[in-house]
């Protein structure tokens, strides 16, 4: 009897969030992939079937393509600027001031850039857009500003505006935006690291490099593949940044394919040709993520 | 979509169910799919006597009720329309009430048959015309065009209306929306600073391009434009097309028809442009500013002209400097044989007011719309929203600004001259497209004929 009354209450708390997921998760999911296959507009309640249409237009759309090539560009990037960066400050902040009275500690006022670094992070992503639009602005913008006052007249870059630049001034948004959440997340990875080993290694005569590459990363490598795939996932989509800074602007230099599918769908009115890009993007992401997990896969290291 | 019922056993319960909820079921499907469409009301039944003064015969104390769309234009403009209709039809019992969400609270009435007598069905909520029109939803207004002026019985309201109101209303051949305001397109520049430099504005194009030379050696950029939003290029590049090619021509790139943008004459008015980003004379770094952006760029008299419509001097607000005097351009005769004359503008009438078909007191409705067309309430309309209106009598107030005195002056000259870009509501993708087009002409790297050749297979390729 207690079992069943158990197994009562646990359908009980169960019923609602299954439902709740069902009916606003899941069948959102199911139902995309069949207006995939319809030429539905979004406001009647008619649709015709239209088979694969929406598939074959979408092979032969260059600005999918170039969409698409875009977030392959940042899948790659993104991940590795970050990491790159947050590896090196979170090492400079915690590992790098040599020992001093026995104790492996960061670089001078490694505290004060703790909490600067992590900024951009609680900042919300509109007002993120918002202010580097401003940044860029080639006119009364703060880079063109200071290039300007270091006699660099001649050189003032429309970042927005220019094709070649555009997607490479989104980048350093996102990167920006991004790196200080990675650095307290590795922070956190080397502060578990035991203060013995680096010890030995610096007893061992080991340089700071070689602390670096040789006890640091192997130690949080954990870490390092979770935000590989917080990252991957990040590139993948890079849709509120793109949306406030460019539009996919200028000429679909910055277009990627969350902002893409959006603009078909509230844009030009097409929900099944936007939602046929799901479901390409739902594959594209499913292969990439078994991917990584698969490619960063290495031996547990205890201690 | 495919809410098919499943093929159930029927039980008892299940059947008791089915009837306790069928009323539930029933408002569900009607709010989703409007359920069986009812055939359409018979249009207009006058339920009073047609007389002099009530072309209509609107029934005395009918009720009538008006819902007004509550977005820029405000909703206090209204409050003179009502009082018209009230001291004409003392007996009526008026509702009048404001939304900006007219799809939300508007549709399930039109599904239930019981819409509001006129409603202003605008703004990013409004219902879709096309389904509206698909649904037959909507009352012909015909009658309206022929009824005697409010305030002039001796001219048809059809007579006080400017140009292309009826053809931007008529949807599937019926005049079915009266669009309210009106606005002119293009670009600006500043009669204050042209009469501190002693400029002209110029007659023919090879003036324009002197007098842009001109103001390259003052310092001044002659243009700006928002290159994050390249379409506000569109207006001012169709009306030299318009001016040079005519409506033929703008007609073919309103209907994606072919030989539109490669028509030779409208590659000629292209080629006439080019010179401007080709000479430098676009300000530095307009490729990455947005539309205030560069409208802050051209208040500041850093650049001679920029982009934009009717709103621009109302959007722009305390930043526009006193005694800046900005004024709508006219394009410059470019060919010796231009096919229409100096002073033709692209112009449209916006801001729709619907009478549904199905609506209690339709002749009620006819006659609100004449009230609001009346030469006062359109002056009132003028004055309380700061834009023009579609009846062309219309007084502008005595403090109005600059802008839109300049506006008014260039309808009256450009008379029948005028045409409409529809391309925007007609294809967003494709006005998009060819728009990201002209961003590139403008910073140089597209040239006009590359232009008009990309934008008529862009044309072809959404003309399937």
């Amino acid at each position: 009897m207690r079992n069943r009354h158990q197994s009562r209450v646990i359908v009980g708390f169960l019923a609602a969030p299954v439902v709740l997921y069902t009916v606003f998760v899941a069948s959102p999911y199911v139902q995309a992939f069949y207006i995939a296959l319809t030429d539905w507009r979004g406001l009647s309640a008619e649709v015709d079937l239209v088979g694969l249409a929406n598939f074959a237009e979408l092979s032969g759309d260059p600005v999918f393509w170039k969409a698409l090539l875009n977030n392959l560009i940042l899948l790659v990037t993104l991940p590795v600027v970050t990491i790159g960066l947050a590896l090196f400050l979170a090492f400079m902040l915690n590992a790098a001031g040599g020992p001093r009275s026995g104790e492996i500690r960061g670089v001078w006022g490694a505290g004060f850039y703790r909490v600067v670094y992590f900024f951009p992070y609680i900042l919300s992503i509109a007002i993120i857009g918002v202010l580097w639009t401003n940044i860029y602005n080639p006119i009364n913008g703060l880079l063109n500003g200071a290039l300007r006052a270091v006699g660099l007249e001649q050189v003032q870059p429309s970042w927005l505006g220019d094709e070649r630049l555009a997607f490479w001034a989104v980048l350093a948004v996102l990167v920006w935006n991004g790196v200080g959440f990675y650095v307290v997340l590795f922070t956190a990875g080397i502060k578990a690291i035991p203060a013995s080993l680096l010890e030995a290694a610096v007893l061992d005569g080991a340089s700071r490099t070689q602390i670096f590459f040789r006890i640091t990363i192997p130690l949080i490598w954990e870490n390092v593949r979770t935000a590989t795939v917080y990252l991957g996932i990040a590139a993948l989509d890079a849709f509120a940044v793109v949306q406030i800074m460019t539009a996919g602007g200028p000429n679909d230099s910055t277009q990627v394919a969350s902002f893409y599918l959006y603009q078909n769908a509230f844009s030009y009115g097409r929900f099944g040709y936007a939602s046929a890009m799901g479901v390409v993007l739902f594959a594209v992401t499913l292969a990439l993520s078994a991917f990584t997990l698969r490619a960063t896969r290495r031996e547990r290291i205890e201690f | 979509m495919n809410d098919r019922p499943s093929p159930l056993q029927p039980t008892r319960r299940s059947v008791l169910a089915l009837l306790a909820l069928s009323p539930v079921a029933g408002a569900l499907a009607g709010c989703a799919t409007g359920g069986t469409r009812q055939s359409a009301a018979p249009a207009a039944t006058p339920t009073g006597a047609a007389a002099a003064g009530n072309p209509f015969g609107v029934a005395q104390g009918a009720p009538i009720e008006v819902v007004v769309f509550d977005g820029g234009y405000g909703q206090t403009y209204i409050k003179l329309p009502v009082e018209l209709y009230q001291g004409k039809h003392p007996k009526a019992k008026i509702t009048q009430t404001a939304t900006q969400q007219i799809q939300q609270s508007l549709q399930p009435r039109f599904v239930a048959g019981n819409p509001p007598d006129v409603v202003n069905n605008s703004g990013s909520n409004a219902i879709d015309y096309g389904a509206l029109v698909k649904d037959e939803a909507l009352l012909p207004l015909l009658p309206l065009l022929d009824a005697p002026s409010w305030s002039d019985p001796a001219a048809k309201v059809r007579d006080t209306l400017r140009p292309g109101v009826v053809e931007v209303g008529t949807h599937g051949g019926q005049f079915t929306v009266l669009n309210y305001s009106y606005g002119a397109y293009g670009a600006w520049y500043s009669s204050a600073l042209f009469k501190e430099k002693g400029w002209t504005y110029p007659q023919t194009w090879d003036e324009y391009l002197t007098l842009c030379d001109k103001m390259a050696t003052a310092g001044i950029a002659p243009w700006t434009y928002p290159g994050q939003f390249p379409y506000y290029m569109f207006w001012w590049l169709a009306s030299m097309i318009y001016k040079v090619a005519g409506k033929e021509v703008i007609d073919k790139i309103n209907n994606l028809e072919k030989d539109a943008w490669t028509d030779e004459r409208a590659v000629a008015a292209l080629k006439a442009f080019e010179a401007i980003p080709a000479n430098g004379w676009v300000l530095k770094g307009s490729s990455g500013l947005n539309h205030t952006d560069a409208q802050m760029q051209f208040l500041l008299g850093k650049a001679g002209f920029v982009p934009g419509g009717s709103w621009l001097e109302k959007e722009m607000g305390d930043s526009v400097p006193a005694g800046f005097d900005m004024s709508i351009c006219r394009v410059p005769s470019i060919t010796a044989n231009d096919d229409r004359p100096f002073g033709a503008l692209c112009a449209k009438a916006g801001e729709p007011y619907i009478v549904p078909r199905s609506a209690k007191n339709t002749a009620g409705g006819l006659e609100f719309l004449r009230a609001m067309l009346s030469d006062e309430s359109a002056a009132n309309f003028i004055a309380q929203a700061g834009t023009l209106s579609s009846n062309r009598r219309a007084k502008l107030p005595k403090d109005a600004k600059h802008g839109l005195v300049s506006i008014d002056a260039a309808l009256a000259e450009a008379g029948d001259n005028v045409f409409g870009v529809t391309l925007d509501t007609r294809d967003s993708r494709l006005w998009g497209d060819i728009a990201k087009v002209m961003g590139r002409f403008m910073n140089g790297d597209v040239k006009a004929d590359q232009l008009a050749k990309e934008a008529q297979r862009l044309t072809d390729a959404a003309r399937g």
